[in-house]
C-alpha cells in the first residue's frame, strides 16, 4: 500500500478514492437496506389469542368494506361484464372516476352538458349490482379546461359549477335518474402530478366552485358533496377543506397501505383532527381506494392480497369509517401476467375471480356483537364475535409463516360443544369437544396469508 | 304636532320595553345554552368486591342543554389492584369513532352520537369498562378510578369545541378472600372422549382409516386440514401436490372427486402429509376429502375444492415474490447522508 501511496500523485488517489466511493457506496446501501429487510421479517411476535366470550361489546358493522372504486383503464363501462359476480359481493357503493373524460360526455364551452353518452350505461351497470354510484367529479371537460388538458383549472370557474350542477341534476334529480343519497366526490387524487398536482389552495377552489354547482342544484334528492380524495390522508388538506367555509359532506381520502395498523391509525387521526371542529367529527369519512400498494403487482392475484384486505378490515372493525372501498372489482386489459389491480381478471384473461374475492363475503359469517379478543401478535391478527349463542374467532396470517396459533375461550359455559374451523382457502372442519371448565384452549394452524373463522357452538 | 311626536315617542317606548325584555330573555337563554356544561362521571361511585371478580364500571354523560357530537374518555386506574379487560361505547353514544385502547393503567375510547342531527342531549352512559380485580385493597384506601385531564367532550353550537365542565371518578375496595385468579392459557379441557356420532361412517370399500400410530396422537380440535391446494384456488396444476396437517402417524385418506382417486398416506412424525396424484387431473373443477379415525373411534374429515387450469393458464401467481419488500427507509437516508458528508469530505481534502 504504501509502496502505491509513494509512487501515485495524491490527486490521483483522491480522483479514485471518489470514483471507489461512487461505485460502493451504492452497494453497500443496497445490503445495508436488505439486512435490515431480513432482520425486520424476521423478528415478530407470535400470537397467542384469548376471547372473553361473555365480554359482549358493540355491533359488528359488516357494510362498510362491501365498497369497491372501478378505475379507468379503459374508456367504457368496465362493470358490466361482471355485474352478476360483483352483484354477489353484496356491494354498498360502487365508485367511478373519469367521468368527463372516459364516457364520451359532450360539454359545451360554457359547461353545458348536452349528451351523457355512455356514463349512464356505466352508472345502470352500477344499479344492476345493487350498489349505489359514488360518483368522482373528475376531470375538467377538455371543451372548457385551460389549454384544453383534463388537470387543469377551467377557463372560466362558473363553467366548472355548471358541470357539477348538471352532474348532480342528471344522476339524483327527480327529473333525471332520481337516485338519492349519492356521494359526489370532488376531483380524484389531487395532489398526484398524473392529475393536476394540485395544492390544497387551489383545490379548495376547485371545491368551491364544485359546491356552487351543487347549491345551483335544482329539484333533486338527498346527495353528500365532499372531498379530497388525497393519494393519502393528509392534515393539511383536511383542515383547508372544513376551514373553507364550502358545503363539506363527507371526507376521502386513499391509502395505499402495506402496514394494516396504518389504516386504524389513520382513523385515530382524523378524529382527533376533528374534534375541535364538532360540526365536522360525525360526517362520513370514506377511504375511496385502498390497497397494499398502489402500483401494479403480481401479489393482487394471490392470497396474499386476500389476507391483506382482511387484515386491514380486521383492524377497523370497530371505529370504522363509513365505507372502505377496494380498487378495483376488474382488471384492466392485457394483464395476463396476473398483476392487475382486479378482484376479477379482464375479459381478455377470462374473468377469473381472484383470491381477495372471496374475503368479503367470508368475512361476513362475523356478523353479530363483538367480544373481547387480546393476543394478537405480529402476523396473526383477529377480532371475535358472538352471534345466537355462537362464538367466532377470525384470524388472518398476513405476511407470516405457519403459526400453530393457541386460542383460548375463557368464561365458557361447560358442556357438549362442536368446534368448526373453516378455512378461507383450505379445509372447513367440525369437531365435538367437550368443556368441562371455564377456559377452553385449543391450537390452531394458520398458514401464512391465509385467514381462518374458528367456530365454537354449543350443541343442542 | 308636538302631541303627536310625543304618541309616538311614547308608543315606541311600550313597544320597545317588552320587545327589549324578550330579547334580552333570549339572549339569557342562549347565553344559559352555549356555555359549557357537560359533566361526566363513573357509576358505580363505589362498589365492594373480591380479588378475582369482574366488574363494570359506566361512564355517565350529563350534557345539561349542550348538545354533544363526540366524546374522547381517558380513564386511568390503579394497575395493581385491577385490569381493564375491555372498553366499548354505551347506549347514550350509538357510535364508536376510535376503538377502545386499554394499557397498563389507562383505558380510553372515542365515542359519538348517531349524527349532528342527532346529538347527545340525555343523560346516559357513553362507554363501558369492564375490568377484573387483580389485587387487594383496604377499605381505608380503596383504589380509584378517574377521568385523566386530556377527556374531551365536544359539543354542537358553542364558542368553545370541549363543553365538559366536570368529572367525577369511582372508587373500587377490593377484598382478597375472592376467587384465585387463575392464568388465562391453562387448558382445562379435551376433545371430548364420547364423541357424538349421529351416522355410522359411510366409506367406500377402498378406504381403511387406522388408529394413528402413536397412542398419544388422538385426534386433536382442527387436526386434520389441507393446507394445499388452496381453497377456490383456480390456476392448480395438473398434478397439484396435497399436502396438510393431520395427528403424526395417522392414516389419512385422500379421495379426489371428479374421476375419483383414492390414496391412503401416512402423516409424518411432525404431523404433515403430502401427496402427489399419479394420474394428472383433468382441467375443472375438483373436490378433495381427507379423512382420518380418530382414537375416539369418530371419522374427522376435511374438504375443499379447486379448478385445475386449463393448459396455458397457469394464473398469476408469483411464489417468489410473496414476501414483499419491507424495511427501514429511515436506515436508508441516514446511510445517504453519512454517503454524502463522507463524498462531500473527500472532495474538500481533495480541494485544498
Amino acid at each position: 500500500m504504501a509502496f502505491l501511496t509513494e509512487r501515485t500523485q495524491p490527486k490521483t488517489i483522491s480522483i479514485v478514492s471518489i470514483l471507489a466511493l461512487f461505485i460502493f457506496l451504492p452497494l453497500m446501501l443496497y445490503a445495508v437496506q436488505n439486512i435490515v429487510v431480513l432482520i425486520t421479517r424476521a423478528t415478530g411476535t407470535p400470537a397467542n389469542i384469548v376471547v372473553d366470550v361473555k365480554t359482549i361489546l358493540e355491533p359488528i358493522d359488516t357494510n362498510f368494506y362491501h365498497a369497491f372504486s372501478q378505475g379507468g383503464e379503459e374508456s367504457k363501462d368496465m362493470i358490466a361484464p361482471v355485474i352478476g359476480e360483483i352483484r354477489a359481493l353484496r356491494p354498498r357503493v360502487i365508485r367511478l372516476d373519469h367521468l368527463y373524460d372516459h364516457y364520451n360526455v359532450s360539454v359545451g364551452s360554457d359547461g353545458s352538458i348536452s349528451n351523457w353518452g355512455s356514463l349512464d350505461g356505466a352508472v345502470d351497470s352500477i344499479l344492476a349490482t345493487g350498489a349505489k354510484p359514488l360518483l368522482a367529479l373528475s376531470y375538467m371537460p377538455s371543451s372548457i379546461a385551460q389549454e384544453g388538458k383534463i388537470i387543469n383549472p377551467p377557463n372560466d370557474w362558473n363553467a366548472w359549477a355548471r358541470v357539477v350542477q348538471q352532474t348532480i341534476e342528471h344522476f339524483s334529480g327527480r327529473g333525471g335518474k332520481n337516485l338519492s343519497g349519492l356521494y359526489y366526490e370532488v376531483w380524484n387524487e389531487p395532489d398526484l402530478a398524473q392529475f393536476g398536482s394540485w395544492k390544497p389552495g387551489s383545490y379548495v377552489t376547485l371545491y368551491h366552485w364544485a359546491s356552487v354547482g351543487a347549491r345551483n342544484a335544482q329539484n333533486v334528492n338527498a346527495f353528500s358533496l365532499g372531498g379530497p380524495s388525497t393519494t393519502g390522508l393528509y392534515k393539511t388538506w383536511i383542515l383547508a377543506l372544513i376551514n373553507s367555509g364550502n358545503r363539506v359532506n363527507f371526507l376521502s381520502w386513499h391509502t395505499y397501505q402495506t402496514d394494516p395498523e396504518k389504516y386504524n391509525i389513520d382513523q385515530r387521526n382524523i378524529i382527533e383532527w376533528l374534534l375541535p371542529y364538532p360540526n365536522y367529527t360525525l360526517i362520513p369519512k370514506l377511504i375511496t381506494e385502498f390497497g397494499f400498494t398502489g402500483d401494479k403487482s403480481n401479489l393482487y392475484g394471490t392470497s396474499y392480497a386476500a389476507a391483506h384486505a382482511a387484515a386491514v378490515i380486521g383492524k377497523l372493525i370497530t371505529g370504522s369509517p363509513t365505507y372502505l372501498i377496494s380498487f378495483q372489482p376488474i382488471d384492466g386489459p392485457n394483464q395476463q401476467s396476473g398483476n392487475g389491480w382486479g378482484l376479477i381478471t379482464h375479459t381478455d384473461n377470462g374473468l377469473k375471480k381472484k383470491p381477495r374475492y372471496y374475503v368479503y363475503n367470508f368475512i361476513d359469517g362475523m356478523a353479530g356483537n363483538r367480544l373481547s379478543l387480546s393476543g394478537e401478535g405480529t402476523w396473526v391478527t383477529g377480532f371475535a364475535s358472538t352471534k345466537d349463542g355462537v362464538v367466532r374467532v377470525l384470524l388472518t396470517n398476513f405476511r407470516g409463516k405457519t403459526e400453530n396459533v393457541p386460542v383460548t375461550f375463557t368464561n365458557v359455559t361447560p358442556g357438549a360443544y362442536t368446534l368448526r374451523s373453516r378455512y378461507l382457502f383450505g379445509s372447513d372442519t367440525k369437531i365435538p369437544v367437550d368443556i368441562s371448565g371455564a377456559t377452553y384452549q385449543t391450537k390452531i394452524p394458520l398458514s401464512g396469508n391465509n385467514v381462518l373463522v374458528l367456530e365454537l357452538s354449543k350443541n343442542p | 304636532m308636538k302631541k303627536v311626536f310625543l304618541f309616538v315617542f311614547i308608543g315606541l317606548l311600550l313597544l320597545a320595553i317588552p320587545a327589549t325584555i324578550f330579547y334580552l330573555g333570549k339572549q339569557k337563554d342562549i347565553r344559559t345554552r352555549a356555555a359549557p356544561a357537560t359533566t361526566l362521571s363513573l357509576t358505580p361511585a363505589s362498589q365492594t368486591i373480591s380479588v378475582g371478580d369482574t366488574f363494570k364500571v359506566n361512564v355517565i354523560m350529563t350534557p345539561a342543554a349542550n348538545q354533544v357530537v363526540s366524546a374522547d374518555i381517558y380513564v386511568t386506574y390503579d394497575p395493581t389492584t385491577m385490569t381493564a379487560t375491555a372498553i366499548t361505547n354505551g347506549t347514550n353514544a350509538p357510535r364508536v369513532l376510535n376503538s377502545g385502547v386499554i394499557q397498563n393503567g389507562t383505558a380510553s375510547i372515542r365515542v359519538g352520537a348517531a349524527s349532528n342531527a342527532q346529538p347527545i342531549i340525555t343523560n346516559g352512559p357513553v362507554a363501558v369498562i369492564t375490568f377484573t380485580a387483580t389485587g387487594p385493597t383496604t377499605s381505608l384506601a380503596p383504589a380509584a378510578v378517574q377521568f385523566a385531564s386530556n377527556t374531551f367532550v365536544g359539543g354542537l353550537g358553542e364558542t368553545t369545541a370541549n363543553v365538559l365542565v366536570g368529572t367525577t371518578g369511582a372508587k373500587v375496595t377490593i377484598n382478597g378472600t375472592g376467587a384465585v385468579v387463575t392464568p388465562l392459557l391453562t387448558p382445562t379441557a379435551t376433545p371430548s372422549a364420547t364423541p357424538v356420532i349421529t351416522g355410522a361412517p359411510t366409506l367406500t370399500p377402498t378406504l381403511t382409516p387406522t388408529l394413528p400410530a402413536s397412542g398419544s396422537a388422538v385426534a386433536t380440535p382442527s387436526a386434520l386440514t389441507i393446507l394445499t391446494p388452496l381453497s377456490h384456488d383456480s390456476s392448480v396444476s395438473a398434478q397439484p401436490v396435497f399436502t396438510g396437517i393431520a395427528p403424526p402417524g395417522s392414516t389419512v385418506t385422500i379421495v379426489i372427486h371428479s374421476a375419483e382417486q383414492t390414496a391412503v398416506i401416512t402423516a409424518n412424525a411432525s404431523g404433515n402429509w403430502t401427496y402427489t396424484p399419479a394420474t394428472p387431473l383433468a382441467s375443472g373443477p375438483h373436490d378433495v376429502t381427507v379423512s382420518i379415525l380418530t382414537a375416539a373411534g369418530t371419522t374427522e374429515t376435511s374438504s375443499n375444492s379447486f379448478i385445475v387450469a386449463a393448459a396455458g393458464q397457469g394464473g398469476g401467481e408469483e411464489i417468489a415474490e410473496v414476501m414483499p419488500v419491507s424495511g427501514n427507509v429511515e436506515t436508508t437516508i441516514l446511510l445517504i447522508a453519512a454517503g454524502m458528508l463522507l463524498f462531500t469530505s473527500g472532495a474538500l481534502l481533495w480541494h485544498f
